[in-house]
């Protein structure tokens, strides 16, 4: 999950952005949220009884 | 938006040839353009990811599997399609095709697979925007 999210997190923040620094905040950005979003979905998952 | 981009909206021959060749060979459009670094940030990116996506077992959906899994197969088909030559010789030379389901990676591999060819798509239309002037 931590490669998938770092990779697209590059892909996004280099074409989402046109400054390098813009590019690596938003770039950092997409990391932690899909980071945060998808342990989030997984403690949810977890407690319900799929 | 900064006074330096060209407001110009029409597209040139050159936007299209940006966005076709990053299609085919991801990066190499904005190698075209002039972009060297973002071209080899996201060819780089997409071209690893497909590597990977095969050696975690993932496969790649088309034509000719459409016969197990549906009219799926056309959606994530047309996904991994974004990959352009890298699918086109995979599925010349039968690499990748076949599905590997009883590997605890295999759809990991998928997702790879088929996210590597949506950011292609993108990386193609970040190209043809940058080459029509739309972008900087």
């Amino acid at each position: 999950m931590m490669a998938f999210a770092a990779l697209v997190a590059i892909v996004f923040g280099t074409i989402g952005r046109e400054t390098a620094r813009g590019s690596i905040l938003y770039g950092l950005k997409i990391f932690a949220e899909f980071l945060g979003i998808g342990l989030a979905l997984a403690w949810i998952l977890y407690w319900l009884p799929l | 938006m900064s006074k330096d981009i060209a407001l110009t909206t029409h597209s040139t021959g050159r936007a299209w040839l940006a966005g076709a060749l990053t299609w085919a060979i991801p990066g190499a459009g904005h190698l075209l353009i002039g972009k060297t670094p973002r071209g080899l940030i996201l060819g780089g990116v997409v071209l690893f990811m497909f590597a990977l996506g095969l050696l975690l077992g993932g496969h790649l959906y088309g034509p000719h599997n459409s016969t197990d899994i549906g009219l799926l197969a056309y959606v994530y088909g047309f996904c991994n399609l974004g990959l352009g030559a890298a699918y086109a010789v995979c599925l010349w030379a039968g690499v990748g095709l076949t599905d590997q389901a009883a590997r605890a990676t295999a759809e990991y591999g998928n997702v790879f697979l088929i996210v590597a060819g949506l950011l292609n798509y993108l990386s193609m239309l970040d190209a043809f925007d940058i080459a029509a002037g739309r972008k900087a």
